[in-house]
């Protein structure tokens, strides 16, 4: 688990789709850009784990239990990844209920 | 982060910068941005099959895109590249600033007073380079060409070194006697400036009492002779309400339908001081006046104006590019020139050039060639 708790909730904003490819790569689409990501695994494995409900914390034990790697590094990944789609109005955050 | 600017031609600008790609399509003004990674970088690393399917499942586009990068190479983003295209398509040559007609919304600001006109050693370099670049069409034009004393000898020479299409565009007044004659045997295409079915209405635009009796003349010869035979209509005010009238009278002029094309005033020139109309060409007649039967390809056009400079088009007065008097035309129009690779909204050309640009690829070259708008 990261260091320092992280209970934010970050959900997708309403006019993103996106798509599994056949090589389990993601593509998002954002019909109001029109702007299209292609994502790398991990960035690929957080996404699919955005669903409003799961908080940053419970989406990096997620992915640092099908992943050997350093909980720091893979707490520092996340968290540049969610503020990629923060800054590119992506997502927004909500609190943990 | 500074973007690479690319050329697809002939229909793609691409900006890239480490794992995104900002693609523009030329001809429609469409704008799609793709943001990959270092490893699955859209344009220096191939995106899986799987992936560009689907990019391309959510915008068609994108399938385009892919088969266009896989067939066609890359270009730089210089000056040559940008108005080139796929290739040189139309020069217009304005012979002479002169005119028979003072039209109220002149583009070029010809009258009867004007005095500058292009020599016969400039022409003839002209035609030489044009055919060197492989110009596939030439369009003398002016003011009224026709009352160049060189214009007949021009048609004469574009002919002989083997431009493939030779056009005059003319309001028809001094296309009679010898002139005509001998323009009959060379069979250039000819495009005539036309507003209204209405006498009266037509002579207040050209500000020309009885032009629109010999302007009409004209037509019906040519049209009878066999000769190619397109009209352009520019609607404004005075002539706006009877675009449909004006469309039949052509028909019984006897030119084609497909070959009447309808546009508005430009913000150019005499243009500039005339209220902008919206179209209001007639239902089902095409707009874009007589440039627009050219292919709708981005590019491939310039234009040498009757001082001797050079535009990308007769529109663009303000992108000069150089001036014959100076340097070849092939000089001017082959510059290696690198656009500044700073990314720049082409999104913009449409607002900054709609009013004074007749076409889309010239309002977005502006925007390309314009260094005072850097994005």
């Amino acid at each position: 688990m990261p260091d320092a708790s992280d209970r934010r909730v970050p959900k997708r904003k309403d006019t993103l789709t996106h798509e599994v490819t056949d090589t389990d790569e993601v593509v998002i689409y954002d019909g109001s850009g029109p702007q299209l990501l292609v994502l790398n695994d991990i960035a690929a494995g957080v996404w699919l784990m955005i669903d409003g409900a799961r908080t940053v914390d419970d989406i990096t034990a997620e992915i640092l239990n099908h992943l050997e790697a350093e909980p720091a590094t893979v707490t520092r990944d996340v968290l540049a990844f969610l503020g990629q789609l923060e800054q590119r109005k992506l997502i927004a955050w909500q609190e943990a209920t | 982060m500074n973007a690479t600017g690319y050329f697809l031609p002939d229909d793609w600008i691409l900006w890239h910068s480490e794992g995104s790609l900002e693609a523009t399509k030329l001809s429609s003004g469409d704008q799609i941005r793709i943001e990959g990674t270092p490893e699955r970088d859209p344009l220096n690393s191939e995106l899986s099959a799987s992936i560009w399917d689907s990019l391309a499942r959510f915008e068609p586009l994108l399938g385009q895109l892919r088969r266009q990068l896989q067939e066609q190479a890359l270009q730089p983003l210089t000056r040559e590249t940008v108005l080139r295209g796929s290739g040189w398509k139309q020069l217009f040559v304005e012979l002479t600033a002169k005119c028979n007609e003072r039209c109220v919304h002149c583009y070029a600001e010809s009258s009867p007073a004007r005095t500058e006109a292009l020599a016969w050693p400039e022409i003839s370099k002209v035609l030489e380079d044009a055919k060197a670049l492989d110009f596939g069409l030439v369009q003398f034009t002016g003011g009224d060409p026709l009352i160049s004393a060189d214009c007949v000898r021009a048609v004469e020479f574009a002919k002989e070194i083997g431009i493939p299409r030779v056009e005059i565009y003319t309001n028809g007044l001094a296309l009679r006697g010898r002139i005509y004659e001998r323009l009959r045997e060379l069979a250039p295409s000819f495009a005539f400036s036309f507003y209204s079915h209405d006498p009266e209405t037509h002579d207040a635009i050209t500000q020309t009492p009885g032009s629109h009796a010999r302007t009409a003349r004209a037509i019906r010869r040519a049209v009878d002779d066999g000769l190619n035979v397109r009209v352009g209509v520019i609607s404004m005010e005075r002539n706006q309400h009877d675009a449909s009238k004006t469309y039949e009278y052509l028909l019984e002029l006897g030119v084609t339908g497909n070959s009447i094309g309808f546009d508005q005033v430009r913000d150019v020139g005499r243009g500039d001081a005339a209220p902008i109309e919206t179209d209001t060409r007639p239902a089902g007649v095409r707009s874009g006046g007589v440039e627009s039967a050219r292919p709708r390809n981005f590019g491939g056009s310039a234009a040498v104006g009757y001082d001797g400079t050079v535009y990308p088009c007769i529109f663009s007065r303000h992108l000069p590019l150089g001036s014959i008097h100076d340097t070849s035309l092939q000089a001017i129009l082959g510059s290696a020139e690198p656009i500044a690779s700073k990314k720049r909204s082409l999104l913009t050309a449409r607002e900054r050039w709609g009013e004074k640009l007749s076409c889309w690829e010239c309002q977005a070259r502006s925007v390309l060639l314009d260094g005072s708008c850097n994005a």
